[in-house]
């Protein structure tokens, strides 16, 4: 998982998604309310691939899970376990130290964004903190819950996996062009 | 200060007050419910079972719904055929006669081969002049349950003259084994009022003393009770497959969020290692089932009766030993009564047929230990014996034999949570 400033943050931003934002993809729509689950998921360029049945397929595993300010969603050297979407509120990164304080804060991310995609592929341990800066709902793919569903759909799998490829060499790509960039 | 440690108090009683309330209630509902724990207990395993199933069908582009009401037609169907099949396998009260008089007489005849006894039944081999003063009151208490009682003699004379309209008469063959255990039963009387202290304390001068046999109604009825209250169990199914994980999501959602993704990690810990095993043991059962099927139909016991041993075996399987002993005990009975024959492989004797039982369980039991478990289940939990013989003997007080082949997977349970609970716990820093 890597989180290098705000550049990185904005690639894997939804386009033209905010919560008040019309939106006119079913015409028949009847209430004009917060964005679905679905939407969300449709809205978020990991998944943006899936067609309607897939996003809807995906919306029936999700965990929406609502946090305090100042509350840990996930803490360094733990295992990953699953990805985030912020629906609502804002999420700070940060590295913690071996005394389990602050040490440097990564990013600040808002709606639309998500974070941890790197614990889809493997249970490796966090490399960062998330906490909720405010109040926050998020949304949370389990990676046993996401691999028992490419299984049972190997077209959706390998669109996920196409984007989720995508989205891990960006930010390589952008950690890269740091460090270069950084006086040694 | 004071006022906050006050209502953290007044917290912590309400906590601990709550928590014991949920406790009784759930011991009371335990206790007022406990004919419907194990058919939803069953419903839920056999759904838990089909999952994979339900999945593979939606892989290959079935509608979720429509795979899931196959499989229900299916559970429903095997129900039903399971029902008749019992309904049909009760003996009705000519077919009980004429079975225990078929028993009495093979029972009767194969001791007396085996013991080496003469007519009088006193003087017999070295076998039973070993061990014969032991077991001769066990055969003796056998002749007075199996033997019809003064009524039951009526109601056979009147079968055997054909005086039941519409049902058959009781053949000469059974009839022939009546008179031999009547003149049987006559000469073991003989021989305890002859010399009544080598058998002191034989049931047979006790008198004729002998358990009420349970009447047909009475056994319908108990069979209507389980019926009724096996009738939650394809709607347990049904709902569990339908849900497609939703239950879990919302049980998920109720957890605190420092202990969401130990919560999600857990569950999953579970049912791997619970699927694993439950599938793997279901695998192990069948091969232990079919090999044992086989080799009985080889050494010539009859089709139907194999398939009843097999199943027998296979289904106690699932209990660590426990499908050996089955099999070998079922075998065994059946080499005693056995009286058709008719073995496939030319060096086996009918005669010895007992021998063959012997060997095919051990064949069994060897292919199982050898090759099916360390294939089949692999690195699936292992228990101990001692958990596992324990276990299987909790398990049948609370439930009797359903409770014994599910305390196992109810010990996985146990064992699995327990560990991975300590290992996850660890591993998010929460001990």
């Amino acid at each position: 998982m890597l989180f290098q400033g705000d550049r990185a943050v904005e690639d894997a931003t939804p386009q033209g998604v905010a919560p008040d934002a019309p939106l006119f993809r079913n015409v028949f729509r009847k209430r004009q309310g917060p964005l679905s689950v679905q939407d969300f998921l449709a809205a978020t360029p990991l998944f943006e691939t899936l067609n309607r049945r897939e996003q809807k397929r995906l919306a029936g595993i999700v965990h929406e899970r609502e946090y305090a300010p100042g509350e840990l969603i996930f803490e360094q050297g733990t295992p990953g376990a699953a990805m985030y979407i912020i629906k609502r509120g804002e999420v700070e990164l940060f590295r913690q130290g071996a005394d389990g304080r602050e040490i440097a804060r990564l990013v600040n991310l808002d709606t639309g964004t998500f974070f941890g995609e790197s614990a889809l592929l493997s249970e490796d341990n966090r490399l960062a903190s998330a906490r909720a800066a405010g109040p926050t709902a998020v949304i949370a793919i389990f990676r046993s819950d996401l691999a028992d569903l490419m299984q049972r759909f190997p077209a959706l799998g390998c669109k996920i996996l196409h984007k989720l490829a995508w989205v891990l060499g960006k930010r390589l790509e952008t950690a890269i062009e740091d460090m270069y960039r950084s006086p040694a | 200060m004071d006022s906050a440690r006050v209502r953290r108090m007044r917290a912590t009683v309400l906590q601990v007050a709550g928590a014991l309330l949920v406790v009784g209630l759930v011991v009371f509902l335990l206790g007022a419910l406990h004919a419907i724990i194990l058919p939803i207990l069953v419903g839920a395993f056999v759904a838990y079972l089909c999952i994979p199933m339900v999945n593979w069908f939606e892989a290959k582009g079935a509608p979720r719904v429509i795979s899931i009401l196959l499989l229900f037609t299916l559970f429903i169907l095997f129900l039903f055929m399971s029902i008749r099949q019992i309904q049909d396998a009760l003996p009705d009260e000519r077919e009980k006669l004429e079975l225990r008089v078929r028993v009495l007489y093979k029972v009767n005849e194969n001791y007396q081969h085996l013991m080496g006894l003469d007519e009088t039944l006193r003087k017999g081999n070295t076998l039973y002049q070993f061990i014969g003063s032991e077991v001769d009151p066990l055969v003796d208490r056998l002749n007075l349950w199996l033997f019809p009682d003064k009524e039951e003699r009526e109601v056979f004379r009147r079968y055997r003259e054909g005086n039941f309209v519409g049902g058959p008469q009781i053949s000469d063959k059974v009839f022939e084994s009546y008179v031999a255990n009547a003149q049987t039963i006559k000469r073991r009387m003989e021989r305890v009022f002859a010399d009544p202290e080598a058998t002191a304390g034989a049931p047979l001068a006790d008198g004729l003393a002998k358990p009420p046999a349970e009447s047909q109604g009475a056994v319908l009825s108990t069979l209507g009770e389980i019926v009724s209250s096996w009738l939650v169990t394809p709607f347990v199914f049904l709902f569990l497959l339908l849900d497609n994980g939703a239950m879990r999501r919302h049980l998920v959602s109720l957890v605190p969020n420092r202990y969401f993704e130990l919560t999600l990690t857990l569950v999953d810990d579970l049912d791997r290692a619970i699927g694993a095993y439950v599938r793997g043991t279901l695998v192990e059962c069948l091969l232990v089932g079919i090999t044992l099927l086989a080799l009985m139909i080889l050494i010539g016991v009859e089709v139907q009766w194999a398939g009843l041993i097999a199943v027998l075996a296979g289904t106690a399987n699932a209990i660590p030993f426990m499908g050996a002993i089955v099999g070998l005990g079922a075998g065994l009975v059946y080499a005693l009564l056995a009286e058709n024959a008719h073995p496939m492989l030319p060096f086996v004797d009918p005669g010895s047929l007992w021998v063959w039982i012997v060997v095919s369980v051990g064949i069994t039991k060897a292919l199982d230990d050898g090759v099916f478990q360390p294939v089949v289940l692999g690195r699936a939990v292992h228990l101990h014996p001692i958990v596992v013989i324990t276990g299987a003997i909790g398990g049948s007080i609370l439930f009797g034999v359903a409770g014994m082949l599910f305390a196992i997977p109810a010990i996985v349970v146990v064992k699995v949570f327990v560990t991975s609970v300590l290992k996850q716990l660890k591993a998010y820093y929460l001990i």
